[in-house]
């Protein structure tokens, strides 16, 4: 327990962001929800381990964890914004019926290897999604 | 002209969608200028041709053109939509510095017309956001 704790204050640490207790804690909770959280869920969830924590502060500390390359942030739904540990490439799937978001695997060669650039325009970011009906949605829908 | 909008209007026929004036001049906006604007963008410049239509009917349109699939709503800025009249599959580029939004051709193996499944869910829509500085900005 303590060395989980140790590896994500030295993740924060490395990537020249204070590892303060909110800090900590907020990345801890996104390594272990890797449900692409909304903000208002995962203040919903800290905030019974942590009573004093502010929205502020963590909408502060997701832009910080969002600006260090620590976490992504998908825009899929429109309204809210999901947020994602960086683990690996992958496209996100957000099925219209049930609202889920979940990874899902292409074949993108800029998923691979991250290219520096598009038709000579530098990327900075990348995401790519699909939106549909996912497998259980279509099974209820033929039932 | 005439037939810019003849064209709109069989467009919002062939949806079901009543052609009223506002919707045939909002579709033909799009239709002509496609530099994927934000309500914003669209609400200055239709307001300046019917200048007693209100932000909520631009709401509401874009809302059912969104529906019928007739435009598509990317949300690539993160803050606002912004509305693409070709709903075939294509990628975006959105510049930081200049805020544009244009198109960029990526052979996706998952464009929905040729492969309607990934992993078992149908894929009705496909989003590619790149996100960086544009060749222009660069320079």
């Amino acid at each position: 327990m303590i060395t989980n704790m140790e590896n994500i204050k030295n993740l924060i640490n490395n990537k020249g962001v204070k590892p303060t207790f909110h800090r900590i804690k907020i990345l801890e909770y996104l390594m272990a929800h890797k449900n692409h959280p909304t903000v208002d869920k995962i203040y919903e969830d800290i905030v019974k381990s942590i009573p004093t924590i502010s929205k502020t502060t963590l909408y502060n500390t997701l832009k910080i964890f969002v600006d260090k390359g620590i976490i992504t942030e998908l825009t899929i739904t429109g309204s809210e914004t999901h947020y994602d540990m960086k683990h690996g490439d992958h496209h996100h799937f957000y099925c219209t019926q049930c609202k889920q978001i979940f990874d899902v695997h292409s074949n993108c060669s800029y998923d691979c290897n991250m290219k520096e650039s598009v038709d000579g325009n530098r990327i900075d970011s990348y995401q790519c999604y699909y939106k549909g009906i996912c497998k259980n949605c279509l099974k209820i829908n033929v039932i | 002209m005439k037939t810019k909008t003849n064209n709109a209007k069989d467009i919002l026929l062939k949806k079901g969608l009543k052609p009223t004036y506002q919707r045939i001049t909002i579709y033909d906006f799009l239709d002509k200028n496609r530099i994927h604007p934000t309500v914003d963008k669209i609400y200055s410049m239709i307001h300046q041709h019917i200048p007693t239509i209100s932000r909520t009917t631009i709401y509401n349109t874009l809302d059912l053109f969104l529906e019928k699939r007739l435009v598509m709503g990317l949300t690539i800025g993160g803050a606002e939509k912004h509305y693409d009249v070709n709903v075939a599959s294509h990628h975006h580029f959105y510049c930081l510095k200049c805020r544009q939004v244009f198109d960029i051709k990526i052979n996706c193996p998952f464009y929905n017309d040729k492969h309607p499944l990934i992993d078992g869910n149908l894929v009705q829509e496909t989003h590619g956001y790149f996100r960086g500085t544009c060749k222009t900005c660069a320079q």
